[in-house]
């Protein structure tokens, strides 16, 4: 049982390099219980190893850890679409790590899964097999997915990126809906203005660790300038995009 | 036509093809689901130099020899496969002729005549003995009972593996029992279908039942249904033609999806709406 | 000793069937090292060996209707990749799984008709070459199609080499994707007449992949990585045949036997020069920068 105080995530000059190039240098932060952190930064930035690296699947130095269970939505790019399984299959999955061996899901199980496809708004969608779903509807079975995992620390790689708003809007509420009832959210983004909306705390990553803090203390021109470099744009003085010419690169 | 099937050589031939077709269909789902076709019919390739060693070297036996081989085999593909430069399965295509031309050596080497190729390369309803049944039945056990325990892990490292690795499925080690269960199966299967075809009740029965079903348990019953079906049929079939049965048995099977492809093309310009 | 050396060398050439088999043997390799080369780098692996396989059934059915074998094998060639095509248009099925389906059925197939026509008779060779019965008009044929790839390479070699590298480029430089395609799918099939007849059917992916991969794993770029592999494959149909005139092999799995060493070496090799420091330095040098 957790103390109210005490960080769900913590990161101690974590590090991680690939074949001798440095992928993260020294990023400490630490999250409290029942926060929403975005991770913004530049492609190559990190965001996806940082959060491979707090997971424990990739070798790194430093310290990184998670209290908890964690909950991960990885990018979706290694999923086969054409598997015979439906939306709520999908989500059904996220119960798979607290089974033992020779276990199948039981009736709480199934329940659990049903309810949570109605959280993401898939219930009309339920049956129809993944291949056969939008880009958004396949997103949020697969925060679904998560969700059923019951876990302390969801952690997120660019969930939103490039689907419809509506789906994007449903995965944010159930997220929050999360979020209330005690659970701590780690998301990468490109979206600026849409992590300077839904999150309490932001984490600018370039390699380093630029900035992190509450959104107000974070989200300034000038933090965001050493962030991003040229590939900022502002448009006014309220609102914020990058010109991300190379998108879904590798990270 | 009864008579000429009640043979004790022929009980013994459908009962080990039976027994074997059941773990062929269930696995063959996962190598459909993870691109393993070609792997699978390399390794049943290569046990052809597995079947001759075991049968010249006294004390080894066609099948430790033939394990070995099916072994070795992905192993070394594995491996291969790891060099960007050639993956895409130009090792798997070098060492399953490597390894048949190997063999093909070795039968010259060992003993012109005691070796029957041909049966061992496409099956024979002679060459079933009762120890091939009870290996068979024992391959269908082990992979019923692990694919049955095994199978949320199955599913989840076949659907999204960087999901399932994180949470907590062993990626490695359920490739690693997939791609044994696979060579068990597969090397139990040769009596009857031989080292040529015996990728065939692995892949074709699972290509069909995908045309059947959208989820993945009804796929696997359509599978290990279809495959024990097709591998009977096959067996009755070969001994009233007098052919190699692997030979029917490979046919029969693609026949029988062709005609659920054709039959689901049809139903589809039938009804464009439900057939979707 | 020397004599006795050069005398081992000559001994095979003063039999005519040996100096046709290894003219065949030569042009066998060149092809199928060559066109190996665009099998690998465009993955058609599976392809190739399941096409190799179910010429069987596409020499049965010539034998049956009275055709000349390297007819029936072409056509089924092309059969063989327009279905896994058909079936691989389907989302549900990879090009693996369609070549898993098509491969068993289709030689399976061909190996029943044979067994039911001829009895079996010419199982063996179709399986594992007969290039040791070659005639003149075979070696003539088989050099008339190794002129006919060596011109198409001439022709449409770079752009072959293109869409095998990026095909959405090539595609939107204006080139016509499929007709390159198809053009090297009728190679193949050219090519693996010849070959067919050097090693069988069975073994046929090892001389038109082997030579491909040794040379691969030696060559950074792709011309010299396709001379190289036209040569190894050469190379190894004539040591093959050495070894099979002087050890009593059979000629088709000698010549596979010598592509696989010869493909061990080059792996070998590799592992072996892959720590050469001079290696390092150029890697970090284009990563800093």
């Amino acid at each position: 049982m957790t103390t109210a105080t005490e960080p769900m995530v913590r990161a101690g000059d974590l590090s991680v390099s690939f074949a001798g190039r440095p992928a993260l240098e020294k990023v400490s932060f630490e999250l409290p219980r029942a926060s929403f952190a975005g991770v913004l930064g530049p492609n190559g930035a990190g965001k996806t190893t940082l959060l491979r690296a707090l997971l424990g699947t990739l070798p790194h130095s430093g310290s990184g850890s998670l209290t908890g269970r964690p909950a991960y939505v990885p990018q979706s790019g290694g999923i086969d679409p054409s598997f015979p399984i439906d939306a709520l299959g999908v989500v059904r999955m996220g119960r798979y790590p607290r089974l033992g061996w020779g276990r199948w899901p039981g009736r709480e199980d199934r329940r659990r899964a049903r309810e949570i496809v109605a959280q993401v708004g898939l219930e009309r969608e339920a049956r129809v097999p993944f291949a056969a779903l939008s880009a958004g509807q396949r997103q949020r079975a697969l925060v679904g997915r998560a969700l059923a995992e019951d876990g302390d620390v969801l952690m997120l790689d660019e969930p939103l990126t490039g689907i419809d708003a509506p789906s994007q809007e449903a995965i944010l509420a159930a997220l929050e809906v999360r979020r209330r009832a005690g659970a701590t959210i780690l998301m990468t983004t490109h979206d600026l203005a849409q992590a300077a909306r839904v999150c309490d705390r932001l984490l600018l990553l370039n390699r380093t660790l630029v900035a992190f803090g509450t959104t107000s203390e974070v989200f300034r021109p000038d933090v965001l300038g050493r962030t991003y470099g040229d590939e900022l744009l502002f448009l006014e003085r309220a609102a914020v995009v990058v010109d991300d010419a190379h998108h879904h690169g590798e990270h | 036509m009864i008579e000429a099937l009640d043979a004790p050589y022929l009980t013994r031939a459908l009962a080990a093809g039976a027994l074997v077709a059941v773990p062929l269909g269930l696995l063959g789902c996962f190598v459909l689901l993870r691109d393993l076709a070609f792997l699978a019919h390399g390794a049943g390739v290569a046990t052809f130099s597995g079947l001759v060693v075991g049968a010249a070297v006294p004390g080894l036996g066609p099948f430790a020899g033939a394990m070995a081989a099916a072994l070795a085999f992905s192993g070394l593909v594995s491996l291969g496969e790891r060099d960007r430069a050639v993956s895409g399965g130009a090792v798997t295509g070098v060492a399953l002729a490597g390894s048949l031309a190997l063999g093909a050596v070795l039968v010259v080497a060992v003993d012109a005549g005691a070796v029957p190729v041909e049966r061992l390369l496409f099956g024979s309803l002679l060459a079933v003995s009762g120890a091939d049944v009870a290996r068979s039945a024992l391959a269908a056990a082990m992979t019923v009972t692990v694919v049955g325990l095994a199978l949320p892990r199955l599913a989840a490292t076949t659907f999204d593996r960087e999901w399932a690795v994180t949470a907590g499925a062993h990626g490695r080690a359920t490739d690693a029992a997939l791609v044994a269960l696979v060579a068990i199966a597969v090397v139990c299967a040769l009596p009857t279908v031989g080292s040529l075809l015996a990728g065939a009740l692995l892949v074709v029965p699972a290509a069909t039942a995908r045309l059947l079903s959208e989820r993945l348990v009804p796929m696997l019953a359509y599978a290990g249904s279809l495959s024990l079906l097709e591998m009977a049929s096959g067996i009755v079939l070969a001994r009233l033609l007098d052919l190699p049965p692997g030979t029917v048995v490979a046919t029969l099977g693609g026949a029988v999806f062709a005609a659920a492809a054709a039959g689901r093309a049809a139903a589809a310009r039938l009804a464009p709406e439900a057939a979707r | 000793m020397v004599e006795t050396a050069l005398e081992w060398l000559a001994e095979p050439w003063r039999s005519g069937l040996m100096r046709l088999a290894f003219a065949e043997a030569i042009l066998a390799g060149l092809a199928c090292g060559a066109l190996g080369c665009f099998v690998l780098l465009r993955r058609l692996a599976f392809l190739g060996e399941a096409i190799s396989h179910t010429v069987v059934l596409g020499a049965a059915v010539a034998l049956v209707l009275g055709l000349p074998l390297g007819l029936g094998a072409v056509a089924i060639a092309l059969t063989t990749a327009g279905l896994t095509g058909a079936i691989a248009s389907d989302r549900r099925f990879s090009p693996d799984n369609a070549t898993g389906v098509l491969l068993p059925t289709l030689f399976g197939a061909g190996v029943a008709v044979l067994a039911l026509t001829t009895g079996g008779r010419r199982l063996e060779e179709l399986l594992f070459g007969s290039i040791l019965g070659v005639g003149t008009n075979d070696v003539a044929l088989a050099g008339a199609l190794v002129v006919v790839v060596v011109v198409a390479l001439r022709l449409a070699g770079k752009e072959l080499v293109l869409s095998a590298f990026d095909r959405s480029a090539a595609d939107a430089l204006g080139y016509r994707v499929a007709a390159l395609d198809g053009l090297l799918l009728a190679l193949l099939a050219v090519t693996m007449v010849v070959g067919l007849r050097a090693v069988g059917g069975v073994l046929l992916a090892g001389l038109l992949l082997g030579p491909p991969v040794a040379a691969r794993l030696v060559c950074r770029t792709f011309w010299p990585m396709l001379a190289l592999a036209a040569a190894v494959g050469a190379a190894a149909g004539v040591a093959g045949l050495y070894a099979s005139w002087h050890l009593e092999l059979g000629a088709g799995p000698a010549i596979v036997l010598v592509v696989t060493a010869a493909v061990a070496i080059a792996a070998a090799w590799k592992a072996v020069a892959g720590v050469r420091p001079g290696r390092r330095r150029v890697a970090s040098a284009v990563t800093a920068g």
